[in-house]
């Protein structure tokens, strides 16, 4: 049986519903996806290496880490001093720890393409200017930055993009 | 082999050959009463339940149109349902949400090893001391950035601030 355009029309209208519907359904989430960069969590930390017999536990963060330090920077023993986690914002440097006169700034923050982080730190003892770099970094990745002697030790910084 | 049964209905029917009819007739003699009772019966049915013609030929016509109509309705609507069309935007929607789920909702690298995965590469590094030396030490798992020639921090300084 032929049906008139009249009586077509409905029909098609639903087909048209039911597409934008499923195209909502597919594409909507991707709106609520891509994370704001202004949402994005860095951590700092400051250790203090040293072959000391007392036992301290590392860091949440670090955890799985502990032969890597140690073979990588020789000590047996890692004692957090400071530790922060800061949601990085729009302002131009954020200090992401600090102890005494040692402070590590986070200059810049922006995630490329393929997902991983271009990150800049400044490194400051007092006003001085230390160091500065620029990392490519991947989520949950640290970075570690081997400072200054101290006592029988020596500082380690470690900067991690991602809660 | 014929059974009993379907030999004695060809019998009543008439459709046994001579050479079956005789033996059937010999083995059961005593048959010939019920054969005329059947007979007799088929007559009176004959005679007294003749095809009777229905009135109103149209409404039940029209009727049983109807009838084919709902069925070819309900035909075409389930192949509708079903459609090839149909089936095909279903599997890629499965597809799609099967790969979704995949992507978001399943870790990726190896779980055992924190390590998997890490990314650390310094692209750049400047300090403002001469006597400050910048090494970067790039390992699978782990990247160090070793600064030499740092002056030393006092003992008594007290970083627990």
């Amino acid at each position: 049986m032929r049906r008139s355009l009249g009586e077509n029309a409905p029909i098609k209208l639903r087909k048209g519903c039911r597409f934008y519907l499923l195209a909502a359904f597919l594409f909507l989430p991707g709106a609520f996806a891509t994370p704001v960069i202004a949402t994005e969590h860095v951590w700092g930390c400051l250790l203090y290496a040293s072959n000391s017999t007392k036992v301290f536990d590392l860091p949440s963060r670090l955890t799985g880490y502990d032969v890597r330090l140690r073979n990588g920077f020789g000590f047996s023993n890692y004692r957090v001093i400071a530790q922060r986690e800061t949601a990085v914002g729009d302002r131009d440097e954020n200090l992401l720890v600090s102890a005494g006169d040692i402070q590590v700034l986070l200059t810049n923050l922006s995630r490329a393409s393929d997902g991983k982080y271009l990150v800049g730190i400044l490194f400051l003892e007092g006003t001085k200017q230390v160091m500065e770099t620029q990392a490519r970094v991947g989520e949950r990745s640290p970075l570690f930055i081997r400072g200054p002697d101290w006592r029988e030790g020596q500082i380690i910084i470690v900067v991690m993009v991602g809660s | 082999m014929k059974t009993f049964e379907e030999k004695f209905n060809a019998w009543l029917d008439g459709l046994l050959s001579d050479e079956e009819l005789k033996s059937f007739e010999n083995e059961h003699a005593s048959l010939h009463q019920d054969k005329a009772e059947f007979l007799k019966l088929k007559g009176l049915l004959r005679d007294n339940l003749g095809c009777r013609k229905l009135g109103n030929p149209d409404f039940f016509n029209s009727q049983i149109m109807a009838q084919v109509e709902r069925e070819t309705y309900r035909a075409g609507r389930y192949s509708r349902l079903l459609g090839v069309p149909r089936i095909a935007l279903a599997g890629i929607f499965a597809l799609c949400v099967g790969f979704a789920l995949f992507f978001f909702m399943i870790p990726r690298g190896n779980l055992a090893d924190p390590g998997s995965g890490y990314v650390a590469e310094v692209l750049k590094t400047k300090t403002a001391d001469p006597k400050v030396r910048v090494t970067v030490d790039n390992k699978k798992d782990m990247t160090i950035i070793k600064l030499e020639g740092l002056d030393k921090l006092p003992p008594d300084k007290d970083l627990n601030r």
